[in-house]
C-alpha cells in the first residue's frame, strides 16, 4: 500500500526526545514503511514568528530529496507575510502553505488571513491548517497552546466556502461537530481516532476528504500507517485515504 | 455502529482483535456511562454487563470488577467476592471515584491482595487537568502501590502519565504501566523501556476510544527490541494474569 504523508515535519521539537528529530526525519522514518511521498513543514517555524528562516532551511534539507516536498508555513500576523508568500511560491515544488494561528497567535477570522485568502487563490496555492501538533492534555508544563476551537472553523468555513482548506490535527468529536458545516474542507488522519477510525469518521465526513497525516515525528508512523492500512474499509477508500485524495486535493 | 454492547458487535470485535493477533482480552465495563461516581447498583449493572461480554467469548474475555472505593469497605469487598470470587474475575478496575492516595482504596488494595489480583488504576498527568481531587496522577498510582506493596498494580495510559509518569514509576517491583491512552506519540514507548524495563510494561489499547492496530503499531513501531516488544505484547500480561 502507498501513501502520501501530508502531514510530517522536520527540525528540533524542543518539548520531548522525539526519537528523529532532525532534518533527515522524514527520509528515515519512511524505512520500512510505504510512504511514497511527503509534504514536510519545518518545526523551526513553529515557535518563530518570523517562519522564513524555518522554511529556508527546510528547502535547503529537502532539496535533495525528490520524494519529499516542502509545505512552508506562513504567518499572517507578520508584517512581511506577502513577501514570505512571493518567496515561497517561487519555489517551484511548493504546492500549498500551512497556517499554525494557535502558535502564531492570531484567529482564522482576522484581516490578514482574508487576505491570505485570495493571495493563495491567484497562486493556485492550496491551504492547510494545524489545528494542533500535541495532546493539550499532555503539552510541556511552559506551554498553553489550546487548539483552534471548532467555533472558530466553523466560522471560518462558513464564511469563506470556496476555500476548501485541509484541516490538519482535529479529533473524533470536533469533526462530528464539524460535519453541519456549510464550508467544504478536508482533514487529516493524525490525531482523529477512534475504533476502526475511518469508518467511524466516515460517518461525518465523505472518505474521499480524508488524508492521510502521519504527524511523524512526534507521532509513531507505524501507528498511523496501520490505522489506514488495517482499517474494515473497502481497499479502494483505504488507497483514497492514503494517496488518492491527497494526489486530488494538491493536484499533485 | 451500536454502543458494543450486542453479541454480534462483540464477536466482530473479537474476529478483528483476533486478525491482528490478540489471543486474549481484558473487558473494564463502561467505566463512565453512570458518571465518575456511580452507586453500588449502578457498579453492579456495569460489572455484570461485564460478565455477560466475557461470557460471549470466554476463551478471549478477560473480566475485571470495576469499583467505586468511596462506596466504603463493606460495599467493595462484596462486589470483589461477588465478581473475582464468583464470577472469575481477574483483576480491579478504577477509574476517577476519587484519587489513588486517598484512604479510601485502603479496602480495594488489601481485597487485591487477598485474591492475588492486580489493582488497574487509571492514570493521567494533572499537570494540565487539574481534578486531583478525584483524578489520579502518576505519582498518586505509584504512591498507592508503595503503600501496598504486596498488591500489584497496573498504572494505566503511559502516553497520559508522560516522561514524568515514567521517572515516577521506577523502582517500584509491585508496578506495571500499560500502553494505552492518547494518540501514538513517539518517544514514550522507549523512555519506558529504558527507565522501567520492557518487564514492566503492558500492552493496552483502551478501546473502543482508539484504534486498535494504531494502539499495536504504537508498540510495534517504537525502536525497542523483538524481546521488549514480546514481553510488551504478551508475556508480562500472561504472567501478571497467571495465564501461563
Amino acid at each position: 500500500m502507498n501513501f502520501i504523508d501530508t502531514n510530517a515535519w522536520s527540525g528540533s521539537w524542543p518539548f520531548g526526545p522525539v526519537s528523529l528529530i532532525d532534518a533527515e526525519a522524514p527520509r528515515v522514518s519512511r524505512v520500512g514503511y510505504e510512504i511514497n511521498e511527503a509534504l514536510v513543514s519545518p518545526f523551526d517555524a513553529v515557535f518563530q514568528l518570523d517562519p522564513m528562516p524555518g522554511n529556508r532551511a527546510n528547502f535547503k534539507a529537502l532539496a535533495m530529496l525528490r520524494s519529499f516536498r516542502p509545505l512552508p508555513i506562513i504567518n499572517p500576523a507578520t508584517p512581511a507575510w506577502k513577501d514570505h508568500l512571493e518567496e515561497i511560491s517561487d519555489h517551484g515544488r511548493v504546492v500549498a502553505v500551512r497556517l499554525l494561528p494557535a502558535y502564531h497567535g492570531y484567529s482564522l477570522r482576522s484581516a490578514s488571513v482574508k487576505k491570505l485568502i485570495g493571495e493563495l487563490a491567484e497562486k493556485k496555492l492550496k491551504l492547510v491548517i494545524t489545528a494542533r501538533l500535541v495532546d493539550e492534555r499532555q503539552e510541556h508544563p511552559a506551554l498553553s497552546i489550546k487548539p483552534i476551537c471548532v467555533a472558530q472553523i466553523k466560522s471560518f468555513l462558513d464564511k469563506a466556502p470556496e476555500v476548501h482548506p485541509l484541516i490538519q490535527g482535529l479529533g473524533a468529536h470536533e469533526l462530528n461537530e464539524l460535519s453541519t458545516t456549510q464550508g467544504a474542507f478536508s482533514t487529516d488522519t493524525s490525531f482523529a481516532e477512534w475504533e476502526d477510525t475511518l469508518r467511524v469518521l466516515k460517518k461525518d465526513i465523505p472518505v474521499s476528504r480524508i488524508l492521510f497525516g502521519s504527524l511523524s515525528p512526534l507521532q509513531v508512523a507505524q501507528a498511523q500507517i496501520d490505522k489506514v492500512r488495517l482499517s474494515s474499509l473497502p481497499k479502494r477508500q483505504r488507497d483514497n485515504v492514503a494517496i488518492g485524495n491527497a494526489q486530488s486535493f494538491f493536484d499533485i | 455502529m451500536g454502543d458494543g454492547r450486542s453479541t454480534k458487535e462483540v464477536k466482530a470485535l473479537v474476529r478483528r482483535a483476533k486478525r491482528f493477533g490478540i489471543q486474549r482480552m481484558i473487558a473494564l465495563g463502561d467505566v463512565l456511562y453512570y458518571g465518575a461516581s456511580p452507586s453500588r447498583k449502578q457498579i453492579q449493572t456495569l460489572n455484570n454487563e461485564t460478565a455477560k461480554i466475557v461470557s460471549m467469548a470466554p476463551r478471549f474475555f478477560i473480566g475485571f470488577c470495576y469499583l467505586n472505593p468511596t462506596l466504603g469497605e463493606r460495599a467493595v469487598r462484596n462486589e470483589v467476592d461477588r465478581c473475582v470470587g464468583g464470577k472469575g474475575f481477574k483483576g480491579l478496575k478504577l477509574e476517577i471515584a476519587n484519587n489513588a492516595r486517598d484512604a479510601c482504596m485502603k479496602p480495594v488494595m488489601e481485597a487485591g491482595e487477598a485474591y492475588d489480583v492486580p489493582v488497574l488504576q487509571h492514570t493521567w498527568s494533572q499537570t494540565k487537568i487539574k481534578k486531583r481531587s478525584f483524578h489520579s496522577d502518576p505519582e498518586d498510582t505509584c504512591l498507592l502501590a508503595k503503600r501496598f506493596p504486596n498488591t500489584r498494580v497496573i498504572m494505566a495510559h503511559l502516553t497520559g502519565c508522560g516522561f514524568r509518569g515514567v521517572l515516577a514509576a521506577r523502582g517500584i517491583d509491585n508496578l506495571w504501566v500499560d500502553t494505552s491512552g492518547g494518540s501514538p506519540e513517539a518517544g514514550i514507548v522507549e523512555h519506558a523501556v529504558s527507565n522501567l524495563g520492557s518487564d514492566r510494561v503492558l500492552y493496552g489499547s483502551d478501546l473502543p476510544i482508539r484504534d486498535l492496530p494504531a494502539a499495536i503499531g504504537q508498540v510495534s513501531g517504537s525502536p525497542i527490541s523483538s524481546r521488549d516488544k514480546e514481553n510488551i505484547f504478551y508475556q508480562n500480561a500472561a504472567q501478571l494474569l497467571k495465564l501461563v
